[in-house]
C-alpha cells in the first residue's frame, strides 16, 4: 500500500531522520579520529615525533586555500543529496561520484529531489556508490605499479583520462540543464565570463549564487514561472 | 627504514582499511534504514534493487577516472598512501597532491626520494588533518539545511525544485567553466560529453525507458575522453 506524500514525510520524521542524524553524527566523529589515526600510529610504531611547527605551517597554507570549500561544500549539494546523502559526503568525491549517482538514481526511479522518495533514492544511491567506488579504488591501489606501467606504456590512455573532470562535469551539467535549459545557458555563460576575467573560485561561486538565485526567485515571484522544462 | 617503506607499509594500509571500513559501515547502516523506510512507504523490492543498480552503474565511469588519476599519487607517494587517501579521504587527486606538496614545502623539501621519515610525518599530517574541518562542517550544516528545506516546502513546494536545480547549475557551471576555458582536449572532452549526455538523456525520455539513464554518465565520459584526445591528436594539438 502506497502512502500519501504527507504520510511519507511523517513516517520519515518519526522513524528515519532521528536515526540518520544519529548515525551521521557518530560516523562523522568516528571518521575525524580515523583520519588522524595514521599520523598517531606512524608516530607510535615508528617512534617518530611530529614537527608541529612545520605541520602548523602546512595546515595554515592549506586552510587559506580551502576556506571557500569548507564554507560552501557541506551544504551546497544538500538539495539533491538529501539528509543521509549529505552526511555521507564523509567518503569524499562528492561532486564527481556521489552527486551524479544520486541524481541519476532519482531520475531513473522518477522521483524528485526534496521529496521523501527523493531522500530515500539519494540515500541508497550514495551508500551504494561509496562501496562500489571503494572496491575499484582498492583494486587500483593493489594493482599499484601495474597501473603506473599501463599509463607509461600507453600514454594515450593517461592523456585521455586527464580529461575526465571536464567530461564528468559536462555530463552532469547536461542532466541538470535539461531540466531548466534557460538557467543552464545563462549560468554557464556567466561562469565562463567570470573565469575569463580571472575571478577566483569563491568569488565566482558567490556572484553566480546571487545572480542565479536572485533571478530565479524574482521571475518566480513576479510571473509564477520556474522556467523548468521538466518539473 | 625509509619514508617509502612506512608509506607503503602495513600501518598505512591498515589505516586505509579502517577508514574505508568505517565509512562503508556507516553507508551500510544508512542504506539499511533507507531500505526499511522505503518498504514502509510502499516501494517494492524491485525498485530498491533498481536504485542500487542505477548507482552502481553510474559510479563506474567516475571511479575509473579516480583509479587512473591515482597513478600520480602512486608514483609520488606509493600505493599505500593512494589507498589511504582515496578509500574515504576527501578523494580529489588534486586536493591530495596540493596538501602533500604543502606538507613537503613546510619542511623545505619537494615530494620525492629526498624526504626523511620525519618529513613524511608532516606530509601525512598535512594530507589527513585538513579534511577533519569538512567533517565538522557536514555535521553542523546538515540539520540546519533540513529544517530550511522543510520551511520552504511548507510555503511552496515548487520553489525547492527550482532552488535545487539552480544550485546544482551554479556549482557545476563554476567547475565546468574552469575546464572549458582551458581549451584544447579539456574543452573538447567537456563539450562532447555534454552533447552525448544530452542526446542519450533525451532518447531515454523519448523511448520512455528511464533505465537507460543508468548508463548515460559512464558512456558519455568514456566516449568523450578518448574521442577528445583522438581529435586533439588528429588536428595536431
Amino acid at each position: 500500500m502506497s502512502l500519501s506524500e504527507r504520510e511519507k514525510e511523517q513516517l520519515l520524521e518519526r522513524e528515519y531522520y532521528p536515526y540518520v542524524h544519529k548515525v551521521g553524527r557518530i560516523f562523522c566523529t568516528a571518521l575525524i579520529f580515523c583520519n588522524i589515526l595514521p599520523v598517531i600510529l606512524v608516530g607510535l610504531v615508528c617512534g617518530l615525533v611530529l614537527d608541529w611547527t612545520a605541520a602548523l605551517t602546512a595546515w595554515g597554507m592549506i586552510a587559506m586555500l580551502l576556506i571557500p570549500f569548507y564554507v560552501t561544500e557541506p551544504w551546497m549539494y544538500y538539495a539533491v543529496l538529501g539528509t543521509a546523502g549529505n552526511y555521507m559526503q564523509w567518503a569524499g568525491n562528492t561532486s564527481n561520484c556521489r552527486l551524479p549517482c544520486a541524481a541519476i538514481t532519482q531520475s531513473v526511479l522518477g522521483v524528485k529531489e526534496g521529496t521523501p522518495d527523493g531522500e530515500i533514492a539519494a540515500n541508497i544511491a550514495v551508500a551504494t556508490s561509496i562501496v562500489v567506488n571503494m572496491l575499484i579504488v582498492l583494486a587500483a591501489s593493489i594493482a599499484g605499479f601495474g597501473l603506473v606501467w599501463l599509463a607509461q606504456t600507453y600514454p594515450f590512455i593517461k592523456a585521455a583520462f586527464d580529461n575526465i573532470l571536464p567530461a564528468i562535469f559536462g555530463a552532469i551539467y547536461a542532466q541538470f540543464s535539461l531540466r531548466n535549459p534557460a538557467y543552464g545557458a545563462i549560468l554557464l555563460a556567466i561562469g565562463l565570463a567570470l573565469v575569463w576575467f580571472g575571478f577566483p573560485y569563491w568569488q565566482r561561486l558567490l556572484i553566480m549564487y546571487v545572480i542565479g538565485l536572485g533571478v530565479a526567485f524574482s521571475v518566480y515571484k513576479k510571473w509564477k514561472k520556474t522556467l523548468m522544462r521538466k518539473e | 627504514m625509509g619514508w617509502e617503506e612506512i608509506a607503503n607499509g602495513p600501518i598505512i594500509w591498515l589505516s586505509g582499511f579502517i577508514l574505508g571500513g568505517v565509512a562503508s559501515l556507516g553507508a551500510f547502516l544508512m542504506y539499511r534504514k533507507a531500505r526499511e523506510a522505503a518498504l514502509k512507504m510502499g516501494w517494492s523490492e524491485k525498485q530498491i534493487r533498481e536504485a542500487v543498480k542505477a548507482s552502481a552503474i553510474t559510479v563506474i565511469g567516475p571511479s575509473l577516472g579516480i583509479a587512473v588519476g591515482m597513478v600520480a599519487l602512486i608514483i609520488v607517494l606509493t600505493p599505500g598512501i593512494a589507498w589511504l587517501r582515496e578509500s574515504a579521504g576527501i578523494g580529489s587527486i588534486m586536493y591530495e597532491l596540493i596538501t602533500a606538496t604543502f606538507g613537503a614545502a613546510a619542511v623545505g623539501k619537494k615530494l620525492g626520494p629526498g624526504l626523511t621519515p620525519s618529513d613524511f610525518m608532516v606530509v601525512l599530517a598535512a594530507m589527513s588533518v585538513p579534511c577533519v574541518v569538512w567533517l565538522f562542517g557536514i555535521m553542523a550544516a546538515t540539520p540546519g539545511a533540513k529544517s530550511l528545506r522543510a520551511k520552504m516546502m511548507k510555503k511552496d513546494p515548487k520553489i525547492w525544485g527550482l532552488l535545487a536545480i539552480v544550485m546544482m547549475l551554479v556549482a557545476f557551471g563554476n567547475f565546468w567553466s574552469d575546464h572549458l576555458i582551458k581549451g584544447g582536449p579539456s574543452l573538447l572532452a567537456g563539450v562532447i560529453s555534454f552533447v552525448i549526455a544530452t542526446i542519450l538523456f533525451e532518447v531515454a525520455d523519448m523511448l520512455k525507458k528511464p533505465r537507460l539513464k543508468e548508463y548515460v554518465i559512464t558512456v558519455a565520459i568514456l566516449v568523450a575522453i578518448f574521442l577528445a584526445q583522438w581529435i586533439w591528436g588528429v588536428i595536431g594539438g
